[in-house]
């Protein structure tokens, strides 16, 4: 990290949260509370007896609370930001464009994940582990490739092995050949 | 082999007698073949709970068909140890690497975790340690001198009393909020919500699946662990460049906490006791109480460990709370521990398991073609006691075994930290895909690991988030069945003695420290609004 990436992340971590986010946050909370509050309407007459409250009872009453609760924590940041002079709009300035090399880091390792969750109803875990810890490692900067490739084969193969043929889960094979692949593998062992 | 030196109907002699059938329970145990067994379920026990993806229950459920090759008493012993081993060894990775190994370890990882991150490593697994042999001390031995005493009132416990406890743990959760009680609220009845979905648990209608198969079989709380948890702490990590294992390790070749971790005493320091003495005392008890609560178990016996350690220290360390307090590792720790011994109760006496992993063990009793039930004492003193003997050996084993078991797990100091973080994630993957094998459960664990990281950086904390959903499922179907029961009157709460009490304990519990720091509390809104003392 450069010294000049050293000294946003400093400052970055000397920045309290931004209270334009908080509030964001919470309003998120609320909108999520008020759809399924109408949604829960439908499960009113559910109930086994007549004196049963129903099925909407419970998932109301907490999203009651959410609202409440959402609502007071709202009073309490407007305040907060009105009193501390902080202004709502620019809290979403373009702070988060501006990439370091940490966050580079951070969109690649959330990207690999995704690419390795989706990879697993094609290409299953036996084929898709390896490749995900080369690639996931190497992203967020080990860089000794000989050492990554070992770890990563060896890796894979201990935790399919371990978790197919010694506690008898089985991880995602696949489709095709991937498929092969793996059932091959399994029944090495 | 079983020792014939039981006393016959010793379940309900005096204390000599039960001493008598003790010892002769060790003497049971302390066979070679059974030694041997003793120490694979051990072994089996720690991995188990250590590794996130396995737990107690799944290896007490693979070990199952193998006891049917041995006597009872050997067979059903070995799962009892897996079972105890397991609740403790969660602990390590929770500490660790902030990924809870088991669901039992989840409150775990609030302060054991920031303990590691703040070169205490050492001390937070001496505590947990510690802890939980002493709870599980504690609770095998309440169950062996009360278990017909907890019996009988666990059997007088309705509805009503069940979801009075549960509220009363969900109002606990305006200490673990304390430093923002309405975001705290608001994550806990997040939680709740999100333990709705699925099949209605009386009715069995769908709610809120949309059509979806994934949204009917309801939100698996073990991915939604492991992904605020332990997958936000990869993201953080990441981001902050900052190292899994405080004190100089997670990287080329580690600090002088580590060195101290291998090579120092197995117990907690000294001053530690005078710190968490309190909290050893009444969460052993209060651990097996909840245990004894059928379908409570090991987790709720921590969740409950947790809130409760923070009634009972004083005001300046329960504000530390989540911040690495041995405290906070004491508490859920010595909890869960006695919670697990205190689910054998309703599984012995009457026949009921009080968690998952006693579900099995119940199987493997009918397997071997005993029906566990009032008699069982009477009728199988020698097999009963063997269990008890052996659960208490495992906890002292747990504590013996100790330093080598941490030594082992901590050469993962010498693996790079991009390495170690690369096998969190894989580890996380399989643990979210193993309990159920639905691939959705991948993408459960990783959006609440993404939104846990930006909710913590908020000061939304997941802890309650976590308690709701845990504890609702539990408590909606109790609600409703007091009430169905009771022709729809409320009053049923306040009729019946002990969820009266509970219920107004709950209130009390969370109102009360709000109206006591009323000043404290006062101030900290005041510092919301940003008011000054001018102003005031």
């Amino acid at each position: 990290m450069s010294d000049e990436e050293r000294t946003v992340e400093t400052l970055r971590e000397q920045t309290p949260p931004s209270v334009a986010r908080d509030i964001g946050i919470t309003v998120v909370f609320l909108l999520f509370a008020a759809t399924f509050l109408v949604l829960s309407e439908q499960f009113a007459g559910n109930r086994i007896s007549q004196y049963d409250p129903g099925s909407s009872l419970w998932p109301r009453a907490a999203l009651l609370v959410i609202v409440a609760a959402g609502l007071l924590n709202l009073v309490l940041l407007y305040q907060r930001a009105k009193t501390n002079d902080e202004s709502v709009l620019p809290a979403f300035s373009s702070e988060v464009m501006t990439l370091t090399g940490k966050q580079r880091q951070y969109v690649l390792a959330i990207t690999i994940s995704v690419v390795f969750f989706l990879s697993q109803d094609y290409v299953g875990f036996f084929v898709s582990a390896p490749i995900f810890l080369f690639v996931f490692s190497y992203a967020i900067g080990y860089r000794n490739l000989v050492k990554l490739t070992v770890f990563s084969i060896v890796t894979g193969l201990i935790v399919f092995f371990l978790f197919r043929n010694v506690v008898n889960i089985a991880l995602p094979y696949g489709t095709g050949p991937f498929r092969e692949i793996s059932i091959w593998a399994a029944n090495l062992f | 082999m079983i020792v014939e030196s039981v006393a016959a109907g010793a379940g309900s002699g005096p204390v000599p007698l039960i001493v008598q059938d003790l010892l002769a329970g060790f003497g049971n145990v302390l066979t070679p073949f059974n030694m041997f067994l003793f120490f694979v379920a051990i072994t089996l026990g720690m991995m188990s709970g250590a590794i996130p993806g396995l737990n107690g229950t799944m290896t007490v459920v693979l070990m199952v068909p193998i006891t049917y090759a041995m006597a009872p008493d050997s067979g059903i012993m070995m799962l009892a140890v897996i079972y105890a081993a397991a609740v403790y060894a969660g602990s390590i990775s929770a500490i660790l690497f902030k990924v809870p190994g088991a669901p039992e370890a989840i409150m775990t990882t609030l302060d054991g975790y920031p303990m590691n991150q703040n070169g205490q490593l050492r001390e937070a697994i001496s505590t947990a340690v510690f802890a939980s042999a002493f709870g599980g001390i504690v609770g095998t031995l309440i169950l062996i001198f009360f278990s017909p005493v907890l019996a009988e009132f666990a059997i007088q416990l309705s509805d009503p009393e069940f979801f009075a406890v549960i509220l009363l743990g969900l109002a606990l959760v305006s200490t673990i909020g304390a430093g923002n009680i309405t975001k705290a609220t608001m994550m806990m009845c997040f939680g709740l919500f999100l333990g709705v979905f699925g099949f209605d648990p009386l009715t069995g209608v769908p709610r809120f699946t949309f059509g979806s198969n994934y949204l009917a079989s309801g939100i698996d709380f073990i991915p939604v662990i492991l992904g605020v948890f332990a997958f936000s702490e990869v993201l953080k990590q990441i981001q902050s460049g900052g190292n899994l294992i405080g004190g100089g390790g997670g990287g080329e070749g580690g600090g002088s906490d580590l060195s101290k971790a291998t090579s120092g005493s197995m117990f907690p320091p000294l001053n530690y006791f005078r710190r968490f003495g309190r909290i050893l005392g009444v969460n052993s008890v209060m651990g097996t109480v909840i245990g004894v609560l059928p379908g409570a178990g090991a987790t709720t016996g921590a969740l409950f460990g947790y809130t409760f350690g923070q009634r009972l220290v004083p005001k300046s360390v329960r504000e530390k709370f989540g911040t690495g307090v041995p405290e906070g590792v004491a508490a859920p720790e010595v909890a869960n521990n006695a919670a697990a011994s205190g689910a054998f109760v309703p599984l012995l006496t009457l026949g009921i398991p009080g968690s998952a992993t006693t579900a099995v063990i119940l199987a493997a009793f009918i397997l071997h073609g005993i029906r566990p039930g009032p008699s069982l004492i009477s009728q199988q003193g020698p097999l009963v006691y063997t269990i008890f003997a052996a659960l208490l050996l495992a906890n002292v084993a747990i504590l013996l075994m100790n330093k080598p078991v941490v030594r082992l797990f901590l050469q993962v100091r010498h693996i790079p930290r991009e390495l170690l973080l690369s096998l969190i994630v894989i580890f996380t993957v399989v643990g979210a895909f193993a309990t159920r094998n639905i691939m959705a459960d991948l993408w459960t664990m990783f959006l609440f690991g993404v939104a846990a990281y930006y909710l913590e950086k908020y000061n939304y904390s997941v802890a309650p988030m976590v308690i709701g959903l845990v504890l609702g499922p539990l408590a909606e179907p109790s609600l409703r069945r007091s009430l169905t029961k009771a022709g729809g009157d409320w009053m049923v709460f306040f009729q019946r003695p002990v969820s009266a009490l509970m219920i107004t304990l709950a209130v009390f519990t969370f109102f009360i420290p709000l109206i006591m720091d009323s000043t404290q509390f006062g101030d900290r809104i005041r510092k919301q609004l940003g008011l000054t003392e001018l102003e005031r």
